[in-house]
């Protein structure tokens, strides 16, 4: 590809370490970290064998900007496309937790919701659950193949998450 | 004897999903300050993406 080709998503980084990090940087030089933390623990109940769950998180590691992280539309790309890069076997279980740190958790589902209907390959199911949690909500999705051998479990421990307050 | 592990409740996953995103988070922005090599890729990243930049 030229080097003066418009681009799609913004170069990242894999950082690796148990915790499976990646980064990037956007145009105005704000940090971000993507890691996928092993979250078998949310199985356990359902099966003796070990599931690769995992936990997507997104984290501003530095934002040179200052205040509230500048609007960029290349970050989504960037977090699909790390997100896809991560997730090459269907073995894979993600699950992610919308940030509700400023209140703006709600935005935040959405976008991660609109992306996930604009670019769904073909084969991913996604589960949602919206929990009360004190005067917000928490707003959680999981995400895995269709193929995947504990697809069954999966569904039965997100409808469990969801009844978690009835 | 090993005493069998009580099993967690919904409430209690998902508050350890709550506390591990945080906690991840705060990790992150202490990392990039404390850790050279970690910035490191960070700088090379912004380098590139100037690069591209100026490339336009």
């Amino acid at each position: 590809m030229p080097k003066d080709a418009p681009i799609s998503n913004y170069s990242f980084a894999w950082v690796g370490g148990e915790h499976n990090i990646y980064a990037f940087t956007t145009n105005d030089d704000v940090g971000y970290e993507i890691k996928f933390v092993p979250s078998a623990y949310l199985f356990v109940d359902y099966l003796e064998n070990y599931v690769n769950a995992f936990e997507m998180v997104i984290s501003v590691a530095d934002n040179p900007v200052g205040k509230r992280v500048p609007a960029d539309p290349l970050t989504e790309p960037t977090i699909r496309a790390i997100f896809y890069d991560f997730f090459r076997s269907k073995e894979h279980v993600i699950v992610y937790i919308c940030d509700s740190s400023d209140g703006r958790q709600e935005a935040r589902f959405r976008k991660f919701t609109n992306w996930y209907y604009k670019n769904i390959a073909v084969d991913l199911f996604k589960m949602d659950a919206r929990l009360p949690d004190g005067d917000r909500f928490t707003l959680l999705s999981g995400i895995l193949s269709k193929k995947h051998p504990y697809f069954s479990q999966f569904v039965e421990l997100f409808k469990h998450l969801a009844e978690a307050e009835k | 004897m090993e005493t069998p592990t009580k099993p967690m409740t919904a409430r209690e996953k998902i508050r350890r999903l709550v506390d591990v995103k945080e906690q991840a988070q705060r990790e992150a922005r202490e990392r990039y300050q404390t850790d050279p090599e970690y910035r490191a890729i960070f700088d090379e990243l912004r380098k590139e993406n100037a690069e591209r930049r100026a490339n336009k």
